[in-house]
C-alpha cells in the first residue's frame, strides 16, 4: 500500500504496575494498531530510549516490524529528539497515557507544540481522505464521556492521542517477535535545556489525603453537622394523585436541567 | 438530693426521616417532624472567606454541563480557594453557560464565557481566551478537573504552550506540594506546586465553611481564531445503545416493576439507558448485562430512576456515582428512601404510565419550562 502520506507511532516501554514486569504499553500498542490500519506497511514505529529495553520484544510480537529506537541524550529530553526525528512525518500517533513514569499525557501536546501543528486526543479512529485539492484530510472520531463521540475533520500534519477503548484488535504472535528488528539511531543532541523539578519516587503506602478546608467550629456545631448529615435524604412525595406526582418528578428533571423539554 | 445530673424526658428533639426522635443538645426545636426532611434549606449564609483587597490570584478553570458544574469542576474551584492565602483572591473561568452561583463554590470573581461549552471542539479559541486572562490576572496557580470533557485537553494545551513544570492527573496537594501516582499507581512522586494542576476527581473536599465574593466580570471577547480543527458535530447516540456504565440517565427496575415493557416505553421517552436490580435480573426479566449492584455493574449516571428498588446495600454501592436519584416506590421506610433525591409513593406501573404520559405531552407540546435559577 503506497500512501502520500506518512504515519509514525510512537511506543513507549510499559510496566506491569503490580509486578513492574516489561511488558507493551496498551495504549501504545492500541495507538500502533490503528496506525497499522490507517497506513499498511507504510507504519513508522518509533521508541524513545534504549533499543535495549526489554518490552520493545512484545510490541514486535504485536505487529511492529522495524522499531526506530532513538537513544535519548544526558537532559533525556524526549520531546526535542522525536520533534528532530518526525519533522516530516505527516501524522504522528501516540497512547494516551505511558506505564512508567508519570504518564501525564503530556508528550502529544509537547510534541505538536514543538512541531506546530495541531493536536487531537482520546481518538477512537481516524480515516484518511483525499481532499477536492491534492491535500489530505483526516477525519477524527473523537472520545466523550457519558456514550457520546465527537466527529472532528483536520488537515495534515497532525499528532493524535490515541484513547485506549479505541476499537483494534491486538494479535500476539511470537513468530513476528523472531522476525522483527530494532533499528539502532545515533544519539542526536538536543540543545534545550529545560530545569524540570525532580519528582521525589516512594512506594504508595498510603492512601492520598483528601484537601479539606479547615473549619472552626464549635462542638455544638460540629455535632449539629454530624446530626444533619446522619439524617440526609431528599424530598419524599406522599401524597397527591399519580399525575401530580408524575408532575412533581418533571418538576425535579427540569428545575436540575436533566432533562432539555 | 442525689447527685445524679436530671435529665428532662421531654426535652425538645426533631424527628429524623427515619422516624427516629433526634435530641439537638442546645437547640431550641419543635417536634415539627418535616424539619429533618429540609434540613439543608435551614443552613445560614456561609461568612466570607476573606475580606481583604486580592494582591495575588489563583484561577480555576472548567467546563460547565448544562448550565451547572460538576462536582470534579467544584473541587477544582475548591482547591483554589483552600489553598490560598488572605491576600490571595480567586477568579473562576467557567467555559459554557452558567445558572448558579459560583460565589458559593469558593470564586471572587468570575468569568463566564457562554461561547465555548463543551458541546463544541474549538480549543485554539478556548486556549486564546484562557490565555487572555492568565495574561490579565498572572495567577500564581492554575486549578483545572482533569477530565475527558475538554478540561484535560485545554489543560495539556495551556501547559504544553507554558513549556514548565505542570503536574497532571494530581492525586494530592496541599500548599506546597502535588502527588502524582508513578508507574501506574504503584508508587507515588512528589513535587513542589506547580504553576498548572490537573486534578484527578475526589482529590478535594468541595464542602467549604466560607463563600467567596462570587463577583461576576463581563466575559473577554472572543479573539478572531482560525481553527485549525473542523467540528463536524457530536454523534446522534441511541440511549438504549449507550455501554450502562457511561449512560448519563438511566432508568432502572427492582422488584417491584411488573410490566417490563412500560418500563421500555418510559426509557425511550426519557431517552434513558435500562438498567435492573439483582432480583429482576434473577427473574429472567432483563439480561444479566443490565444488572447495577455489587456483582453487576457501577453506573456514574447524572440522573437515575430507581423504579421498585428497596435498595439493598449492594445495589447502593453500584450507584454511588450517580448524583440525582429519583425513585419510585411503594415503601416510604425503604432505604432507597434515604439515598434518593426524590422520592415519589406510590404504584410503579401506574405512576410509570402517568409520567410517560406527562413526558411525552410536555415534549409534543413544546412546553417552555418554568426558568427557576437557583
Amino acid at each position: 500500500m503506497s500512501n502520500a502520506f506518512t504515519v509514525a507511532a510512537l511506543i513507549s516501554a510499559g510496566r506491569h504496575p503490580v509486578s513492574g514486569a516489561p511488558r507493551a504499553c496498551r495504549g501504545d500498542a492500541v495507538a500502533m494498531a490503528l496506525g497499522r490500519r490507517m497506513a499498511g506497511d507504510g507504519l513508522r514505529v518509533v521508541h524513545a530510549g534504549a533499543a535495549e529495553e526489554p518490552s520493545l520484544q512484545d510490541y514486535l510480537a504485536l505487529g511492529a516490524g522495524t522499531i526506530e529506537a532513538l537513544p535519548l541524550d544526558s537532559s533525556g529530553d524526549a520531546v526535542a529528539t522525536l520533534a528532530a526525528h518526525l519533522k516530516n512525518v505527516d501524522i504522528i500517533l501516540t497512547g494516551s497515557n505511558a506505564e512508567s513514569g508519570a504518564g501525564s499525557g503530556l508528550l502529544p501536546y509537547a510534541l505538536a507544540r514543538a512541531l506546530a501543528r495541531p493536536v487531537a486526543g482520546n481518538v477512537l479512529d481516524a480515516r484518511v481522505q483525499k481532499t477536492a485539492g491534492e491535500g489530505w484530510d483526516v477525519e477524527i472520531r473523537q472520545f466523550l464521556p457519558k456514550g457520546q463521540r465527537r466527529r472532528i475533520g483536520c488537515a495534515l500534519p497532525l499528532v493524535i492521542a490515541v484513547h485506549p477503548r479505541a476499537p483494534v484488535q491486538l494479535k500476539y504472535a511470537y513468530a513476528r517477535r523472531l522476525s522483527g528488528r530494532i533499528e539502532r539511531f545515533p544519539e542526536t543532541p538536543t540543545d534545550t535545556c529545560v530545569a524540570q523539578p525532580v519528582w521525589t519516587v516512594e512506594t504508595a503506602s498510603r492512601r492520598p489525603i483528601r484537601l479539606k478546608a479547615r473549619e472552626t467550629k464549635s462542638g455544638h456545631a460540629r455535632m449539629q453537622a454530624a446530626v444533619v448529615a446522619e439524617a440526609k435524604g431528599g424530598i419524599v412525595a406522599f401524597e397527591g394523585s399519580t399525575v401530580d406526582k408524575a408532575q412533581v418528578m418533571l418538576n425535579y428533571l427540569r428545575e436540575h436541567r436533566l432533562v432539555d423539554f | 438530693m442525689s447527685d445524679v445530673k436530671r435529665i428532662n424526658p421531654r426535652r425538645p428533639y426533631r424527628m429524623s426521616p427515619t422516624g427516629l426522635r433526634r435530641i439537638v443538645l442546645g437547640e431550641i426545636a419543635s417536634a415539627d417532624p418535616h424539619i429533618g426532611v429540609t434540613a439543608h434549606e435551614t443552613q445560614q449564609a456561609k461568612p466570607l472567606r476573606t475580606r481583604e483587597p486580592a494582591k495575588r490570584w489563583h484561577m480555576a478553570v472548567a467546563h460547565s454541563e448544562r448550565g451547572r458544574l460538576d462536582d470534579h469542576a467544584r473541587e477544582a474551584i475548591a482547591a483554589a480557594s483552600i489553598l490560598a492565602t488572605p491576600d490571595t483572591g480567586v477568579v473562576a473561568v467557567i467555559l459554557g453557560e452558567l445558572h448558579e452561583n459560583a460565589g458559593e463554590l469558593g470564586a471572587d470573581k468570575i468569568v463566564v464565557v457562554p461561547d465555548l461549552d463543551a458541546t463544541r471542539f474549538q480549543p485554539q479559541r478556548e486556549e486564546a481566551v484562557v490565555q487572555v486572562l492568565l495574561d490579565e490576572f498572572v495567577p500564581a496557580h492554575v486549578f483545572m478537573p482533569d477530565n475527558l470533557r475538554g478540561d484535560g485537553d485545554l489543560g495539556r494545551r495551556l501547559i504544553a504552550k507554558d513549556n514548565a513544570f505542570a503536574a497532571t492527573h494530581v492525586i494530592e496537594l496541599d500548599a506546597r506540594h502535588v502527588s502524582v501516582s508513578w508507574s501506574g499507581g504503584a508508587e507515588i512522586a512528589k513535587a513542589p506546586l506547580p504553576r498548572f494542576v490537573l486534578l484527578a476527581p475526589g482529590v478535594v473536599d468541595a464542602k467549604l465553611p466560607f463563600a467567596g465574593a462570587g463577583e461576576l466580570l463581563p466575559a473577554p471577547k472572543l479573539p478572531g481564531v482560525t481553527e485549525a480543527y473542523r467540528d463536524l458535530g457530536l454523534e446522534p447516540t441511541e440511549a438504549a445503545d449507550i455501554a450502562l456504565e457511561e449512560a448519563d440517565f438511566i432508568v432502572s427496575a427492582g422488584n417491584g416493576v411488573e410490566n417490563v415493557e412500560t418500563l421500555g416505553t418510559l426509557a425511550r421517552t426519557l431517552g434513558a439507558a435500562i438498567g435492573a436490580s439483582r432480583v429482576a435480573v434473577d427473574e429472567g426479566k432483563f439480561s444479566r448485562d443490565k444488572q447495577i449492584g455489587a456483582s453487576g455493574k457501577s453506573v456514574n449516571a447524572t440522573t437515575y430512576f430507581a423504579i421498585g428498588i428497596s435498595g439493598a446495600v449492594q445495589h447502593l454501592q453500584g450507584i454511588k456515582g450517580c448524583r440525582h436519584v429519583i425513585a419510585i416506590n411503594r415503601d416510604g421506610g425503604a432505604p432507597i428512601v434515604k439515598r434518593a433525591d426524590l422520592t415519589v409513593i406510590g404504584d410503579a406501573e401506574e405512576l410509570m404510565q402517568a409520567l410517560i404520559t406527562r413526558v411525552s405531552q410536555a415534549r409534543n407540546q413544546g412546553e417552555v419550562p418554568r426558568s427557576k435559577d437557583e
